[in-house]
């Protein structure tokens, strides 16, 4: 009797037992390969709200990590951001206005996306000369 | 293949451990491991034993030391029990009169941990319970033995005078060569030992206090803190700033923390009670847990007797009829909901955990102490849960996964919130300041379909998909100019009242019946301006029809708000899906709710 009560006790559990799913985690890493540092100052409706700088050949990372998921890209809050070449030639990025670089920073299809396994993801995004070249161009007026 | 489960997959990493003091006896320095196993030393001779006492009394006849003669008897019993099954583990541990040990009390400790198990009981079973009952105590029907027949002067203030009693103690620690090192400099000017509370501050670290602090510590409450001298035990839990202080003693004590409360307790990865052992001493014990398993241990008590005893902002507590047995396993993982009471159904089961909480990231670092801090919320929200659905598993059963995992995640948001907001950190959590955390708002239909922010976007007054989203260029795709905020639709005619009625924009008519204006018509009643397209939600503001901007349709629309958990918990209990919630929130829509806002944010969920 005994036996068969274990029994019934070990089927409910493993019908009633909350496990929970596996956590994704969420890797975000912007990398500067512009000869010179970035600076990335961040703008949330229109109040600054933070600063980055990123030397040549370096990167900044982030890590998210939850059950239910992971936010797309950009890693940070802001919905505009002003993007600083070597101290001297800068551009705004948006989320929502009108862009003037080709690859918004706060657009999450500006970023490359690897799906590592089932529970990772790698998020990519990397300033090169290219980005230096446009932003110049912007200043330019062309 | 579930106890497989339970017991053959776990194994328990003790190998943390680092110095928490150098404390000194007397001339003896003895170094306190924090971590682990507690390790036995040598067994003691008893001075407490009848035997020792009447020896020692003998001894003090002979000097004609004593003022009184005394009647050295069984006072009380040193005991121990043997709990096979999770009932008689629940029955001993009902008996409030009893303070247990897992570890016997007349050895030396030589090194502090935090559990232990006697070598000759299987892992997964409960080791020996050892206590100290008064001499006539009725035994529980559980396999128990009388380890030592004891007389205890120190329960004898009223029989024995204080001089006689501490002769006599002094007596049989001599004899029994358990006599501290000299202590004259504690002694007062008789050459005795003056009284003194055990007291001191329990603290654990907590990453989010260590971002504004330097030490990153916050007060441990409700800690259970026991200081024993032999077999004498006095107990306090520590308050809202971590402190304690028990009953008074005489000599040093040994201080330890047993991580358990009246409604839960808290046990290692094979479901063994966990401890703080801390050291012997006679001065106060001041302890900050820093590391370890013990700072895991300490952040998921703080979070569990959060959620038992402290402001919850009106959500019920669990009372789960048993209690809680939560399990750390200081491994990589999440958390394990093993359901409430199901042992009644099984008498002569083992002793299962409820709970497992992980501790670690997928890299192998710890995870922050505030997401060990939720994750136990989030656990124990389902223990609540269940319990709402009148403690049973089998109704439990039949409420989706959906719904029962979004609201452990609203309530692990709302508590843990709740308990930063406390702490000082006002912003914790709040979706304008951080991207990602328990908030959700940055949940899509890109990520689980199970873990939704469905409740706490009840509750919340954030709209994902305005505040998070990339907004379309039309912001107006349902009609309307956008003005900046909304999409204006109209105005009625001047002195006529702009309405909504059956979810129809309306005006009262000119005179009688007029409805001059174009696109408008004459119902019988009213005006009839437009129907209100069934994925926008319209309003009226200064008299003018309006309708909600598009966000980014990959967010949920989140225009409700109104309820509160309190709310939302009552008719938890009648929800088992998305239909059933439906019906609910609109059967108890608080003031500014329509059933638009319900169906307009509940249909991102019905079409995922």
């Amino acid at each position: 009797m005994k036996k068969i009560l274990l029994i019934i006790a070990v089927i409910i559990i493993a019908n009633s037992c909350i496990k929970e799913t596996p956590e994704i985690y969420g890797y975000y890493t912007i990398t500067n390969q512009y000869e010179n540092e970035i600076e990335l100052k961040l703008f949330n409706n229109g109040i600054y709200s933070d600063s980055l700088n990123i030397a040549t050949d370096e990167n900044i990372e982030y890590t998210f990590y939850d059950k239910a998921g992971i936010p797309q890209p950009p890693p940070f809050i802001a919905d505009s951001l002003l993007v600083i070449f070597n101290d001297s030639v800068s551009v705004m990025h948006y989320r929502n206005e009108e862009q003037l670089v080709e690859r918004s920073l706060l657009l999450d299809e500006s970023w490359t996306e690897l799906n590592v396994n089932e529970y990772e993801y790698r998020f990519d995004y990397v300033f090169s000369e290219d980005d230096y070249l446009e932003a110049v161009e912007i200043l330019l007026g062309n | 293949m579930s106890i497989v489960f339970f017991f053959g997959c776990q194994k328990d990493q003790s190998g943390i451990s680092h110095d928490i003091s150098n404390t000194e006896i007397g001339f003896e320095k003895l170094t306190i491991q924090s971590e682990g196993l507690i390790v036995l030393g040598k067994k003691l001779d008893n001075p407490y034993s009848v035997a020792n006492m009447q020896q020692a009394y003998n001894n003090l006849l002979q000097d004609s030391t004593l003022t009184q003669s005394l009647n050295i008897r069984t006072t009380h019993l040193y005991i121990r029990y043997l709990p096979k099954t999770n009932d008689e583990e629940e029955l001993l541990l009902s008996d409030s009169t009893l303070e247990l040990f897992d570890y016997p009390l007349d050895y030396e400790i030589s090194s502090g941990g935090t559990f232990f198990q006697d070598p000759q009981i299987a892992i997964g079973n409960v080791t020996w319970q050892y206590c100290v009952v008064e001499n006539g105590y009725q035994f529980l029907p559980i396999q128990y033995e009388v380890l030592s027949n004891l007389f205890i002067p120190e329960y004898l203030e009223g029989e024995i005078n204080e001089d006689d009693i501490n002769y006599l103690v002094d007596e049989a620690l001599t004899i029994t060569n358990n006599n501290d090192i000299d202590t004259t400099n504690i002694k007062n000017t008789k050459g005795k030992w003056s009284k003194w509370s055990p007291s001191g501050y329990i603290n654990c670290y907590d990453d989010i206090v260590a971002t504004t602090t330097d030490d990153g510590m916050t007060p441990v409450v409700g800690a259970k803190v026991r200081a024993r001298r032999w077999f004498i035990i006095k107990t306090d839990y520590t308050n809202s700033n971590g402190y304690f202080e028990t009953g008074q003693f005489r000599r040093a004590v040994n201080y330890s923390i047993k991580w358990e409360t009246s409604k839960y307790d808290i046990r290692n990865s094979v479901s063994i009670q966990a401890y703080f052992n801390g050291p012997k001493q006679r001065e106060p014990w001041d302890l900050d847990i820093s590391s370890g398993k013990s700072l895991r241990y300490a952040t998921i008590h703080r979070a569990a007797y959060r959620y038992h005893f402290q402001n919850i902002n009106g959500l019920k507590r669990p009372n789960v009829w048993r209690r809680l047995k939560i399990n750390y396993i200081d491994d990589t993982g999440t958390g394990v909901n093993w359901g409430n009471n199901w042992q009644i159904f099984v008498p002569g089961s083992p002793v299962w955990p409820n709970i497992k909480i992980w501790g670690k990231k997928n890299n192998g670092d710890y995870k922050p102490t505030n997401d060990i801090y939720s994750t136990t919320i989030h656990e124990i929200g389902h223990s609540s849960h269940i319990e709402l659905m009148n403690g049973g598993l089998i109704q439990f059963s039949q409420v989706s996964k959906q719904i029962y995992e979004s609201w452990a995640e609203a309530i692990e948001w709302f508590i843990t919130k709740i308990a930063y907001n406390d702490l000082g950190y006002s912003d914790y959590d709040d979706p304008d300041h951080y991207l990602h955390g328990d908030h959700k708002q940055w949940w899509t239909s890109l990520d689980s379909h199970d873990y939704t922010p469905i409740f706490i976007d009840l509750v919340d007054s954030y709209n994902q998909s305005i505040e998070k989203g990339e907004l379309p260029t039309n912001r107006c795709p349902d009609g309307g100019a956008f003005d900046g905020s909304n999409c204006y639709i109209g105005s009625p005619p001047d002195g006529e009242n702009a309405f909504i009625y059956a979810d129809n924009f309306y005006h009262t008519p000119v005179e009688c019946c007029n409805c001059p204006q174009q696109g408008t018509y004459f119902d019988g009643a009213n005006c009839f301006k437009m129907d209100i397209p069934d994925n926008s939600i319209g309003f009226i503001w200064n008299n003018s029809w309006y309708l909600y901007p598009a966000g980014d349709t990959d967010y949920p629309y989140d225009r409700i708000y109104g309820y509160t958990m309190n709310n939302v918990e009552q008719i938890l209990k009648h929800v088992y899906g998305l239909s059933s919630l439906r019906s609910k929130l609109k059967s108890n829509k608080p003031n500014g709710m329509t059933d638009k806002h319900i169906d307009v944010y509940l249909n991102y969920y019905f079409n995922l």
